[in-house]
């Protein structure tokens, strides 16, 4: 897979677990989380994912 | 108030910087300044709720916006005020101008809201206002009611504008824009967090702020106009009512406080923000001579 391709991927997991929880959760709703949650995923979300793709 | 608009706004000043200025203004200053007048407001405007008590402003609007109040932090005044201070400890002109390039932008955006912001302050505190969609900051509603006001009025058009400008400019957000136009403003900076963030996180981190302001714009919207089940008027709702009427929407009381006539807002708007561009432009080369005279006299 392309590097950019999975970087859009790992943005596009982030953006989408974020607001799916946000919406039920609200309190997630900040300044803080929100960022975090951003650099988290698509910073440690591969290596994650490799932990765990069968080899 | 505005809500998204605030973090989209950063990243439409940083790709709209005057020419002599790009690659040079702190992205960090920026955010900084955008962020600061909640920062120091914002707080006590929905207040904290423990045993049972409330503690918060009474009169939100008057708090966040007016006089006496914090309504100063708000304010192109303050905002130059600080950025001088700034300027006083850091001698970095990248930064004073990204800090007061971003707060103007912060206090120049709310005069959206139908409180507005006190744009002449101190030489005046009345509030100026396009009263474009409803203050809604109450007691009783707290944060929720707010998003769920901003969310059904002209304040999600102002969201989805100010995302409009970035995506317009979205090369802002790319990596190679990333590499050469903001890392070397912020050298020292994003060498620091380098130290121990991979190149991937950097430009996470980077392009958080953009992220967070999309992802609230959704969510919040979705959760006004598909799960929540407001009653209004003694009335149950599927989702709040969308109203794109100026100064909506109509289910929410407009909170305003003493302001100059409507009509004025767009000159004195304009009229600020030419002299804060102006007045930087100006001070661009003394401040970066006076920066190179610090280095040397450190060096």
């Amino acid at each position: 897979m392309g590097a950019k391709i999975d970087s859009a991927l790992w943005y596009g997991v982030a953006g989408a677990s974020y607001v799916g929880l946000s919406v039920h959760h609200k309190f997630l709703l900040n300044w803080v989380v929100g960022p975090l949650w951003l650099v988290a995923v698509v910073w440690l979300g591969p290596a994650a994912a490799a932990l765990v793709r069968p080899r | 108030m505005s809500w998204g608009a605030h973090q989209f706004e950063i990243y439409a000043v940083h790709a709209h910087l005057p020419r002599k200025m790009r690659g040079r203004v702190s992205f960090f200053g920026i955010w900084l300044g955008d962020f600061t007048p909640d920062f120091l407001a914002k707080f006590w405007v929905y207040g904290v709720t423990i045993g049972g008590t409330r503690y918060g402003a009474s009169v939100p609007e008057r708090w966040h916006r007016g006089w006496p109040g914090m309504g100063l932090t708000h304010t192109v005044f303050t905002g130059a005020l600080l950025a001088a201070l700034l300027w006083a400890w850091r001698r970095d002109r990248g930064l004073t101008v990204g800090y007061l390039l971003g707060y103007a932008a912060h206090a120049l955006t709310d005069v959206n809201d139908s409180v507005g912001t006190m744009l002449l302050f101190p030489f005046s505190t009345l509030n100026w206002t396009v009263r474009t969609w409803a203050y809604a900051a109450t007691v009783g509603g707290g944060k929720y009611l707010d998003a769920a006001a901003y969310y059904s009025s002209l304040g999600l058009v102002m969201d989805l504008f100010w995302l409009g400008v970035v995506l317009a400019s979205w090369r802002v957000l790319t990596r190679d824009y990333w590499r050469r136009q903001v890392v070397p403003a912020d050298a020292g900076g994003w060498a620091a967090l380098g130290r121990v963030l991979p190149e991937r996180a950097l430009l996470a981190l980077y392009r958080a702020t953009f992220f967070y302001g999309l992802c609230r714009l959704v969510a919040w919207t979705a959760w006004a106009h598909l799960l929540a089940r407001p009653v209004i008027g003694g009335v149950r709702h599927r989702g709040y009512p969308f109203d794109l009427s100026w100064t909506g929407p109509w289910w929410m009381p407009q909170a305003t406080l003493p302001h100059v006539p409507v009509l004025l807002v767009p000159v004195g708007v304009a009229v600020l923000l030419a002299a804060v561009y102006g007045v930087a432009g100006w001070l661009w080369e003394p401040m970066g001579a006076a920066e190179r005279r610090a280095d040397r006299a450190a060096a």
